[in-house]
């Protein structure tokens, strides 16, 4: 074969190999993968309270780590995405990218997808998966029950508001309650939530203890979780502290510990004088505690007395009086008998209050060790006043 | 393993140069006196072949005009197929593309790239002899390069290639379409033969100018010509 021939085929064989043609054409400058779809996820149910929603995208692959890379995110009514109703780009950020949406009606499904952009290149769209925003939830505004403005509460207060009205398909009701130091809530000192309570109110007990003698504010919000709605909240109230006692750390001398018993009587009012020795406590068991038989002869009792000293930094407690069914008075309680009668033989034989000291009160049910008499182990609350004698707390 | 096949095709550039040398050498001496006196032919064309690389090893074949401007000068233009000049950098991009699909699809996926072109450039041939038999040159040229990017996914085994944005994926020209890039390149050689017809034998780079960074093709070209 002739030099010519050769030259001739190879030629031919470079043409036939030249005219190769790329199987696909460019999309752009740098090649891009769709971003894959974080959140919503497919199916999620945004609660309308949750608005204004944020889409979120892993970002795509882009083979040109150099060029300026964003995303296209398209929110639709439909599948198909024949109506779009929100068409949002974001730059890309590391590892994920996000966009915020403006607020999409309530109680309606919706379809969303997403594309990179890198440099002139515009990739393929995601496949577009479904999410819907639940419906409007509306909450009135709690009102505060108590303590109301000027009044006054224990160091651990409980705090009472009125159950709101609501509108809409609302999930489990809870209410939010804050204490604070001033009106602006700025700092607040405690605070908890809980479930709506029963018969038209709910409230909150603080397992904070506050500070004694001190003006606190408080306020209350509903909300609804499953939704995530709230409501306004209640119009600020100040109350003051009293004085109050943590039963865990008092000494109980040769009684009872009553630390643990329930609280399910309330003392109403407490009236005493140390100068001629009464003792007036009234409280809602009164009369309601069962009465049980007493040592003497033919006697029943329901209750006991307690009185709480303060004696060098430690609160004593003593069962000082049985009280009978329905009784609320008791005599022989002047200021140098109160502490040999709360204590027999303990550390307050000897302690005398004087006039303005802060002594505290309690009713239980029958709680001294001898005799050994006990029925339901329940308690009211604790009540501190300063002492009075003769008509007067001031020395 | 490509490094040894660049390595082997330069080695085997090396022993053809001598093998060229000895040739000419041979038909130099070896030629009668009144072949040396043939008059001065100002044209020449040719045909060549060979082999390229970058990373990898592929063919090459063209044909070249030239015309003697002095006794060490020609210039000439040159048209070549360069079977594939896909540099590192490009495969990379493919195989970025592979790792999403495997990825996305959860199947295994691969992705490889080719990129023929053809080359057109003129060039000026430096002799490092006026005269004589074997005469070695330098060579530098500039052109253009035409360039087809030829692709190819897999998933599970078969071609998605026409199918990408199905998957997610839009290609862009670093990795598909025909593109026309400068070139530029040089190197040297060896042309024997006093009469009508020559061999020549040439190792050359020519630097493709692709966008973000060059592919630089190692040629080793052997070629036929006549004088006229």
């Amino acid at each position: 074969m002739s030099v010519r021939v050769w030259g001739l085929c190879l030629m031919l064989a470079a043409g036939a190999a030249a005219c190769e043609k790329s199987p696909i054409s460019p999309a752009g400058s740098t090649s891009v993968t769709t971003p894959s779809l974080v959140s919503p996820a497919n199916g999620a149910l945004v609660p309308n309270g949750a608005q204004p929603l944020t889409l979120t995208v892993r970002n795509g692959v882009v083979t040109d780590a150099g060029v300026p890379v964003s995303y296209t995110f398209e929110v639709a009514t439909d599948s198909a995405f024949t109506v779009i109703v929100q068409t949002k780009d974001a730059p890309q950020t590391p590892g994920q990218s996000s966009v915020q949406l403006d607020p999409l009606t309530p109680g309606h499904d919706y379809y969303w997808r997403a594309r990179t952009k890198g440099d002139d290149t515009t990739g393929v769209f995601s496949a577009p998966i479904k999410f819907t925003i639940g419906a409007a939830v509306t909450l009135s505004t709690p009102s505060a029950v108590s303590p109301l403005s000027g009044g006054t509460a224990e160091q651990k207060p409980v705090l009472t508001v009125t159950n709101v009205t609501r509108t809409g398909p609302t999930g489990t009701i809870a209410y939010r309650f804050e204490i604070a130091t001033s009106t602006a809530f700025s700092s607040i000192v405690a605070s908890g939530t809980v479930a709506e309570g029963s018969g038209g109110s709910t409230s909150f007990t603080s397992s904070t203890s506050l500070a004694a003698d001190t003006t606190f504010y408080w306020r209350a919000q509903a909300v609804d979780a499953t939704n995530d709605a709230t409501s306004d909240y209640s119009a600020p109230q100040s109350f003051s502290t009293i004085l109050s006692l943590d039963l865990a750390t008092v000494n109980y001398q040769r009684f009872v510990d009553v630390s643990s018993w329930p609280i399910t009587d309330r003392i109403l009012s407490v009236d005493q004088d140390g100068g001629d020795g009464h003792i007036c406590i009234d409280h809602e068991k009164s009369g309601v505690w069962p009465a049980v038989a007493f040592v003497d002869p033919g006697a029943e009792i329901e209750a006991n007395q307690w009185y709480f000293a303060r004696i060098s930094g430690q609160w004593y407690a003593g069962a000082g009086e049985w009280v009978r069914p329905g009784q609320i008075c008791k005599t022989g309680q002047t200021s140098g008998e109160i502490g040999k009668d709360g204590t027999w033989g303990g550390p307050m034989d000897t302690w005398v209050p004087k006039p303005g000291e802060l002594v505290g009160y309690m009713m239980t049910t029958p709680a001294r060790n001898w005799p050994d008499i006990r029925t339901l182990d329940e308690r009211s609350n604790i009540v501190v006043l300063p002492w009075k004698v003769n008509g007067r707390t001031t020395p | 393993m490509l490094a040894n096949l660049t390595f082997g095709l330069e080695t085997a550039l090396s022993k053809t140069l001598l093998a060229a040398v000895i040739v000419a050498a041979g038909l130099t001496y070896a030629r009668p006196a009144a072949a040396q006196t043939t008059p001065v032919q100002r044209w020449s064309l040719g045909v060549e072949g060979g082999a390229e690389a970058v990373e990898h090893v592929g063919g090459l074949g063209g044909a070249q005009l030239g015309i003697r401007l002095g006794s060490r000068f020609d210039l000439f233009g040159e048209a070549v197929y360069l079977q594939d000049i896909v540099s590192r950098r490009q495969i990379g991009a493919a195989d970025t593309i592979a790792a999403y699909l495997a990825e996305s699809q959860g199947q295994p996926a691969s992705g490889d790239l080719r990129i023929p072109a053809w080359t057109g450039s003129v060039g000026l041939r430096f002799f490092l002899k006026s005269h004589g038999a074997v005469r070695f040159y330098l060579t530098g040229q500039a052109g253009a390069a035409r360039a087809t990017f030829i692709p190819s996914f897999t998933l599970a085994g078969g071609d998605v290639t026409k199918t990408l944005p199905a998957y997610g994926v839009a290609a862009g020209s670093d990795l598909a379409g025909e593109t026309t890039k400068p070139v530029a390149g040089g190197g040297l050689g060896v042309m024997v033969g006093q009469g009508a017809w020559y061999f020549d034998t040439s190792i050359r780079v020519l630097s493709v100018q692709f966008d973000g960074q060059a592919s630089h093709v190692k040629t080793v070209a052997f070629g036929l010509g006549r004088r006229f």
